[in-house]
């Protein structure tokens, strides 16, 4: 999840065979103008819980498109997969996810130590967990928060298999 | 004043509102990703602007074109103006 090892071709073509039919992970491109710019995938599914993660891989993008892709991976949690609580790992030194994660009111349930290791250095990863229970609960007051033209693009929000 | 002016002062204002910290060299060739702003701050500075300025270019476009870098966000206001 978190090596920064190039990949092979044969790698990455193994890697996506695996994905057909998984059950336990799902990937999304993320489209924008019908234009690919990131992803969003859930990993560690159960009837209960899911973990997700995201990358932004272009620079030129809708300003915001982050805080689309939080809101996304919580109404899909909660709304399709139907699981009770997500959960999102951060590296420690990744401050934006944080604030992000803190803005939707993820709670921080504990820290994995020296799980990276790059460059001779170590890096922990701090775990955040969010429950259906509460999404539900706070998400009007998180919509409020955020500028009115990420609320008028999050309506916009689809999925598409 | 100069719009460039403004759109910088108005992200100073943004990047203390958001806890964020601007790179010390902003300049025309800065990525907007690597500016110091994360993606809750630029959604804010596009909200911020459209207040101060009166009006908000990516909603005025016709094609959706999206900034790169320092220069071509302002270069996309200029246009608007």
């Amino acid at each position: 999840m978190y090596s920064d090892e190039p990949v092979s071709a044969e790698q990455q073509q193994s890697w996506f065979s695996h994905l057909q039919g998984d059950p336990t992970r799902r990937y999304f491109v993320f489209l924008q103008d019908g234009r690919p710019i990131g992803t969003l995938y859930f990993t560690q599914i159960t009837p209960h819980s899911c973990e997700w993660g995201c990358y932004i891989g272009e620079e030129d993008v809708w300003p915001g498109s982050g805080l689309l892709l939080e809101l996304a991976a919580l109404d899909y949690a909660f709304d399709v997969l139907s699981v009770d609580q997500l959960n999102a790992d951060v590296l420690a030194f990744n401050t934006a996810p944080q604030k992000i994660h803190a803005l939707f009111e993820y709670e921080m349930v504990g820290r994995r130590h020296n799980i990276v290791h790059r460059n001779g250095e170590s890096f922990d990863a701090v775990q955040y967990r969010h429950t259906k229970a509460n999404w539900l609960a706070q998400r009007g007051a998180v919509m409020l928060r955020l500028p009115g033209r990420i609320r008028e693009a999050a309506a916009l929000i689809r999925f598409e298999n | 004043m100069e719009l460039k002016k403004i759109i910088l002062e108005v992200m100073a204002e943004v990047a203390d509102m958001t806890q964020n910290q601007l790179v010390d060299s902003l300049s025309d060739d800065t990525i907007l990703l690597q500016s110091g702003l994360d993606s809750l701050g630029f959604a804010i500075l596009v909200s911020r602007l459209e207040e101060v300025l009166g009006y908000d270019p990516f909603v005025l476009m016709d094609s959706p074109v999206y900034p790169r870098t320092l220069g071509q966000f302002v270069a996309i206001y200029e246009q608007y103006a």
